[in-house]
């Protein structure tokens, strides 16, 4: 293997049962553990059965990197008909690998070497003969492929068997020796084949120190509550949220916490409210039509100043949309839904990482200032893996101070007493002298139903002001800019997993001589006014790309600083692409450029 | 509105290529399907001398880009050997079981290197070199100064040599009746001619029938052959260059006549409708020889690919029989052929 | 091996897309050669019945016959006019593709049932020769097996003479006569460049032959092409390999001698390829003014063989090429006289001879007995399981040993393919699909999960609306069903169906069954 920058995006198409989705896993796994910096995304059929299109995408780089290539350089199809639409995907130069001996006769272009562009290198081989000769069946034919490509590109063996007979230890031995077995037959032909295409993979870089692991932006939402104390889980499925649900159903018990699976939605975010108040760390996770549901008792955890975190994964709306498809078309309701001024805590991570901290830290700001905390993330940002190096020493705040009452002697427990911060101090039941009403009605300092004027107003303002110091909570970023320090021509302003097609957008926009920053906005609400503000000092335009259709991020920053700003919405159902974004910014450059002169 | 033509060219050399350029120009709307059984689009393979000059990437090799293809619109199906055509149902059947049906048919599929049945048992220790692989493959097995033994010594053997021999390798040419194909030069003349060789720094070994080829001894050369006669060679690398016989098999259910090429009249048209026939695979009736005849080349094959691609489009173009092109000794007694010269 | 092998390219394994077929040809020799020393072969014998039937020729057709005749319980007696019986298997084929011993037990096998062997004996119209009448008086029926011992003539449109060109010219040869005298023992040699022209096995022979009597050139020359010899491929391999070359699209027109008399040459003209003949091959058209000339001293013709019947002294009708015409029962126009093999349907292979000796044996016995006796059954019975591996097709079809080529030629008894070893006609033997067994799925319990198709390592399970059926219940087309919902069952295509037995295992409901179906005569 050659020692310069590795970027190389392999893309595994086939149908549903071909065990698609499973060999991109493999593939993700091996390349971690390898060294290498992994980014993957799947996209599955909507059906549970059926055999719809699957497409496990894996990119692997010596470099960071923060999302998925337009173009991948490798394409493996497991299922010609459902490939065949891909193939413009692989880049010139780039590899197509495909089954060489159908059993079935074929009419006219149902066959993919009859697709594969001219600047393309065609690679067929034997997927069900060589799976039949090694294993007996052709069910193995995803892992031959799997090893025709580590042996095509001289892929280390090794990282791969480790990663085959983790998957497989709890079942038989055979099990994992078939596969295996599989994958050397696939090796040894791929090994063997001469390699025309112009694709890259080198060395590793250098291990970095701590912890890498691969996993989706679920995993690490899962594993931050753990990490964050979650105490109790209340829970109702829905795509794309449910594997959060899934993996705190085995994890929590393990730590000695508990998960309840509701009937519905209400139901979940009820409970998740009840344990908040009973002194629990509570979660719950949805998504848009299940926010939705929850607007009435967010709002009760609003009015009563109770802590809970809900984890909302967005997808394709309105409505039942499209639970397959990705999009960001909640933050609307994030931010405002529910009855009233019921202002709350919103974060939006932008990459796997991030969803482990934010998940963490909401739990830390739902105690700190006594409201639920929204983490926004969605449907492709849940299901993306990346190879995430955690550093040992990065830890949660577990005991948030709930403040010492000042007690008047006669005068009940004042748990909304109005303070500097607009934070009150909080008694838990059970607690002595804490007694004290909790309504959604609006109240006193004592918690009792007040419908005054003045009483309103001071609440309206307490509730309001204390969510600002959730602006300098330690040890989150809240909004960073990157890029070109000072002015700029043009400045990216993103959230959530677009920003990551932002970043690279920019990094290439700086390589053809525009000057351009990006700044990622992490806490939507409240939203760093100054920061953005700032940001948008420097810039000559701002463009605001996100997967909504009117814009919503757009819609509160020009809302809330009153200022101009370029929009770029796509509702495809598909991430953005750095090209979509790159092509805005170059036309704002230029635009600028002939205003300027 | 009529549906366009679909043109098919089964050959992905120097004739398909040619003939695919005309058929676009002639007809802009027509389907263009060129039909390789290798990876690599179309490079020349008379330039692969040019691995030893510096050459290293097959991109360098390529005759048109992949914009050439995506802009004339010609569809190069790799990696897509025939095993089947039916002339009465106009349809092909690629190995991977698909079928396509066409209107026009081109065969342009060249040949491979011919090998004497007595040789064929020491096939895996030879070297060939028609191909990118091949002759990158050749490259890396021979040491540098290392020493070619070419058995038989065709006009494209010879053409390598001097690509071999300018690069400060050694070149050995074990002659046969082959030696100078596709020429043909009489006893009488042979020993002139090994001459010629034998100045442009060639070891011509005319020592009769090959015996045996081994693998060479620990530290000796790679190859060792023994001639029936007792002497010896050694030579790093072995290569076959006995000519080309034509690529034929998946033509047996055609109808369309062959011998050892598929006969073809002057305008290139086989005996089978809509079926022509260009380059190395097409034998071609001579009025002048009285026979059916092969023409190689890089002229003659492009011509012949010209020339068939006009006939399928409905013109009525003879291919030039006339010219018979001989192997000759320059003044600086070196041998010149007819078949070195190309763009 | 001799034999033209028709059985392999009708084997499945060999079919599109599943390799080569089996080598049923070299599996049935290796059975023969490795046999224990002590084996005795068991044939089931018929009562004596008390007639006697005489047979002429003791070539393919008539050994098999009389072989066939004697079990049945009749006397044979064989008339043989050569002095070695074997017809064209002793005359015809050389001692290095079959062995003289390996003939001489086969010869036995047939002679030790109490057949008589007259050798040396014609049946004819000269004076020291039996007439047919007489046989045909003394025997309760006479066979007649003389094959096709005659070698066609070559137009040669340039020679000018009356009499036979090959005969006038010194150093030209029919090539069955060369053949038949060179096993009489006659000591024959050949010049250094031998042109053989002819295609048939006879040709190849021929060419062979050359090349172990020490020519140094031998080429073949047909007037077609390659293509179109009706030789195996693996006999053209090895006769390139011997060093033989084949050139095509040629025809004599002529012989080229010295003063001396002595070939130099043979005129050939370019021909064309023409339309098609019956048989699948080709016509050729002679190109005018394409003469050439092809040095050569010897030259051995070998165009084809025509059947003898001037040793007839019975009239039997003959159809419009010269061969007795039989009617459906195997006789000929005349009572009690019947015909097989070459002679009946011009030269052909030594396995079909051998097959119509063994058919006209049958047809005679219901003449001599009055009614059939035996007649072909189809057995059905159930298998329980698949009685192979998926691994087994993926075994290569087994090359068979040879001599090496330098060991060849040091005598014309030195065998070429020596047979395959225990070990390889089992691998060998593995690859077969036991195409007796039949896979059948039974609708009823079929829950259409497609597990079967799944697994199937072929296009051989389909969804199906329907299957026709015809009126004598055989199965028609199946009609394919494109969608899920108009799937009518779940069906084995028998046609692509390699019994792999993947389906069968995959079975959750065991709704598969296999049965084995075997076709063998019985005693009526």
């Amino acid at each position: 293997m050659a020692t310069h920058d590795t970027d190389v995006q392999i893309s595994i198409c086939g149908s549903a049962g071909d065990g698609t989705i499973a060999a991109g896993d493999l593939l993700k796994q091996a390349m971690a553990h390898a060294g290498y910096r992994v980014i993957a995304f799947n996209t599955y059929p909507a059906e549970i059965r059926g055999f719809g299109k699957c497409i496990a995408r894996t990119r692997i780089s010596t470099e960071q990197v923060y999302s998925m290539k337009p173009r991948s350089d490798v394409l493996i199809s497991l299922n010609d008909a459902h490939a065949i639409p891909h193939v413009g995907e692989v880049r010139d130069y780039g590899s197509v690998i495909y089954e060489s001996a159908p059993i079935t006769r074929l009419a006219e272009g149902q066959h993919i070497s009859g697709h594969v562009r001219p600047g393309q290198l065609p690679y067929g081989l034997p997927l069900r003969e060589l799976s039949e000769r090694a294993t007996g069946s052709n069910r193995s034919r995803n892992m031959v492929a799997l090893g025709f490509l580590a042996g095509l590109y001289a892929m280390p063996r090794e990282v791969f068997h480790a990663a085959i007979k983790a998957k497989f230890k709890t079942k038989p031995k055979a099990v994992s020796e078939a596969t295996i077995a599989a994958f050397e037959a696939g090796l040894e032909v791929g090994a063997q084949t001469h390699r025309f295409d112009l694709v890259e993979l080198g060395e590793p870089p250098e291990s970095l120190p701590g912890n890498v692991q691969i996993l989706s932006g679920n995993a690490a939402v899962a594993k931050g509550c753990i990490e964050g104390g979650l105490d109790n889980y209340f829970g109702y499925p829905i795509t794309p949220a449910t594997t959060i649900m899934e993996r705190l159903a085995h994890d929590l018990p393990v730590h000695g916490k508990r998960m309840l699976q509701t009937e519905d939605e209400i139901a979940a975010i009820s409970g998740a409210v009840g344990a908040g108040f009973a002194g629990a760390r509570a979660a719950t996770a949805t998504s848009g039509p299940g926010l939705a549901l929850m607007g009435e008792m967010l709002g009760l955890g609003v009015m009563a100043e109770v802590p809970c975190v809900i984890f909302v994964s967005q997808r394709g709306g309105p409505s039942t949309g499209l639970p397959t498809k990705t999009e960001q078309s909640d933050l609307n309701i994030a931010v405002h839904g529910g009855a009233g001024d019921a202002k709350r805590i919103v974060l939006a991570p932008t990459n796997v990482e991030g969803c482990w901290r934010c998940a963490g830290k909401a739990f830390e700001m739902a105690e700190a200032y006594q409201t639920p905390v929204i983490v926004l993330l969605d449907l492709y940002l849940s299901n993306r893996f990346e190879s995430v190096n955690f550093d040992p020493d990065e830890n949660f705040n577990l005991s948030i101070p709930r403040g010492k009452p000042k007690h008047r002697p006669g005068e009940s427990f004042r748990r909304y007493q109005v303070t500097d911060s607009g934070v009150s101090p909080r008694s838990v039941p059970g607690e002595a002298d804490g007694l004290h009403p909790a309504t959604g009605l609006e109240h006193d300092e004592f918690g009792h139903p007040s419908y005054e004027a003045d009483v309103h107003t001071a609440m309206s303002k307490k509730r309001h002001d204390k969510l600002n110091k959730a602006l300098k909570h330690p040890a989150i970023t809240i909004s960073k800019r990157f890029g070109d320090t000072g002015k700029v021509d043009v400045g990216i302003l993103a959230w959530g997993s677009t920003f990551g097609e932002g970043l690279e957008a920019m990094m290439l926009a700086r390589k053809e001589g525009i000057r351009c920053a990006a700044m990622k906005v992490v806490m939507l609400s409240p939203l760093p006014e100054a920061e953005i503000s700032a940001f948008m000092d420097d810039c000559d335009e701002v463009l605001v790309p996100e997967l909504n259709f009117e814009g919503q991020f757009a819609n509160l920053v020009s809302g809330t600083l009153g200022r101009p700003l370029h929009r770029l919405n796509e509702v495809t159902g598909h991430p953005m692409s750095v090209s979509a974004i790159l092509d805005q910014v170059r036309a704002l450059a230029a635009h600028n450029a002939r205003n300027a002169a | 509105m009529s549906t366009p033509l679909h043109y098919v060219i089964i050959g992905n050399g120097m004739a398909g290529n040619a003939a695919a350029a005309v058929l676009r120009e002639h007809d802009p709307e027509c389907r263009i399907t060129i039909i390789s059984a290798g990876a690599l689009l179309f490079y020349n393979r008379y330039d692969l001398p040019n691995v030893f000059r510096g050459t290293e990437s097959w991109v360098d090799l390529l005759v048109h880009p992949p914009e050439y293809y995506e802009r004339n619109r010609i569809t190069v199906r790799r990696k897509s050997p025939v095993i089947d055509v039916d002339s009465k149902r106009q349809v092909l059947v690629l190995a991977h079981r698909e079928e396509l049906h066409y209107d026009r048919l081109l065969l342009a599929t060249g040949g491979e290197p011919y090998l004497p049945e007595k040789l064929k048992d020491s096939r895996p220790l030879m070297h060939n070199f028609g191909t990118y692989r091949a002759a990158m493959t050749m490259r890396a097995a021979l040491p540098d100064g290392g020493r070619v033994a070419m058995l038989g010594g065709d006009v494209m053997g010879l053409d390598l040599a001097r690509a071999l021999i300018e690069t400060g390798h050694q070149v050995s040419v074990v002659t046969d009746e082959r030696t100078f194909w596709p020429h043909e030069v009489d006893d009488q003349e042979r020993p002139r001619y090994y001459e010629a060789l034998e100045r442009m720094g060639i070891e011509v070994r005319d020592q009769g029938e090959v015996d045996r080829i081994v693998e060479g001894a620990a530290g000796m050369p790679a190859r060792h052959i023994t001639f029936a006669c007792g002497e010896d060679l050694y030579a790093d690398v072995v290569m076959p260059f006995f000519g080309i016989a034509p690529n034929v098999d998946f033509m047996s259910n055609s109808g369309a006549d062959m011998e050892r090429g598929i006969l073809v009249d002057g305008h290139l048209k086989s005996s089978s409708e809509n079926i022509w026939a260009a380059g190395d695979v097409s034998q071609i009736w001579s009025p002048k020889s009285k026979s059916y005849r092969f023409y190689y080349g890089y002229r003659n094959v492009r011509r012949m690919g010209e020339t068939a691609a006009l006939n399928m489009c409905g013109e009525a173009v003879e291919f030039d029989t006339n010219d018979d092109d001989v192997i000759e000794i320059d003044e600086a007694g070196r041998i010149q052929s007819p078949f070195w010269e190309h763009d | 091996m001799i034999c033209s092998r028709p059985c392999e390219p009708a084997c499945r394994h060999g079919w599109p897309g599943n390799g080569e077929p089996v080598n049923i040809c070299h599996l049935k020799r290796a059975a023969a050669d490795l046999k224990t020393a002590g084996h005795r072969i068991s044939e089931n014998l018929y009562t004596p019945s008390g007639k006697r039937v005489a047979i002429v020729g003791a070539g393919p057709a008539g050994l098999a016959a009389a072989h066939d005749l004697s079990i049945l319980g009749h006397v044979v007696t064989i008339y043989e006019r050569e002095e070695v019986p074997g017809g064209m298997l002793y005359y015809g084929i050389p001692s290095f593709r079959l062995p003289r011993d390996i003939l001489q037990v086969e010869v036995h096998n047939t002679t030790r049932l109490g057949v008589t062997m007259k050798t040396g004996v014609a049946v004819g119209n000269g004076e020291n020769d039996v007439r047919l009448s007489a046989l045909h008086d003394q025997y309760d029926a006479v066979l007649l097996a003389t094959g096709c011992m005659r070698a066609k003539p070559v137009p040669l449109r340039e020679y000018e003479g009356e009499d036979d060109p090959i005969f006038a010219t010194k150093g030209a040869e029919y090539g069955l006569y060369f053949l038949m005298d060179l096993h009489r023992g006659v000591k024959k040699t050949v010049g250094r460049r031998v042109a053989v022209i002819g295609a048939g096995f006879t040709a190849l022979d021929c060419a062979r032959v050359a090349r172990r009597l020490g020519a140094k050139h031998v080429s073949i020359h047909i007037r077609t092409t390659e293509k179109y010899i009706p030789v195996v491929e693996e006999e053209i391999r090895e006769a390139k390999r011997e060093g033989v070359e084949i050139h095509g699209l040629r025809s004599p027109v002529g012989l080229v001698t010295d003063d001396a008399g002595r070939l130099t040459g043979v005129r050939f003209a370019q021909n064309r390829l023409g339309g098609w003949r019956e048989n699948g091959r080709r016509k050729a058209i002679i190109i005018d003014g394409s003469e050439f000339l092809e040095p050569c001293d010897t030259v051995l013709i070998a165009i084809g063989q025509d059947s003898v019947n001037d040793y007839l002294d019975l009239p039997l009708e003959l159809d419009r090429w010269g061969n007795v015409r039989l009617a459906e029962n195997g006789m000929t126009s005349h009572q009690g006289v019947f015909a097989a093999g070459d002679y009946v349907h011009g030269a052909a292979t030594v396995v079909e001879a051998v097959g119509h000796g063994r058919e006209i044996a049958l047809k005679l016995d219901t003449f001599l007995m009055g009614a059939p006796r035996r007649r072909p059954v189809v057995k059905i019975e159930p298998v329980a399981e698949p009685l192979r591996t998926r691994a087994y097709d993926f075994i290569p079809r087994q090359p068979v040993p040879m001599t090496p080529l330098k060991k060849r030629f040091k005598s014309l008894n030195v065998q070429v393919e020596t047979g395959m070893t225990k070990k390889i006609a089992a691998e060998e033997a593995k690859r077969c699909y036991l195409c007796y067994l039949k896979y059948e799925i039974d609708v009823d319990n079929c829950i259409y999960c497609r597990a079967c198709i799944d697994v199937a390592p072929r296009d051989c399970i389909k969804l199906v609306e329907g299957v026709e059926i015809h009126e004598d219940g055989t199965y028609g087309e199946l009609k394919e069903a494109r969608e899920w919902n108009n799937a009518g069952a779940i069906w084995i295509d028998n046609n692509q169906c390699i019994r792999c037995g993947a389906c069968y295992t995959a079975c959750p409901t065991h709704c598969i069954s296999i049965t084995r179906n075997e076709l063998f005569m019985q005693d009526c």
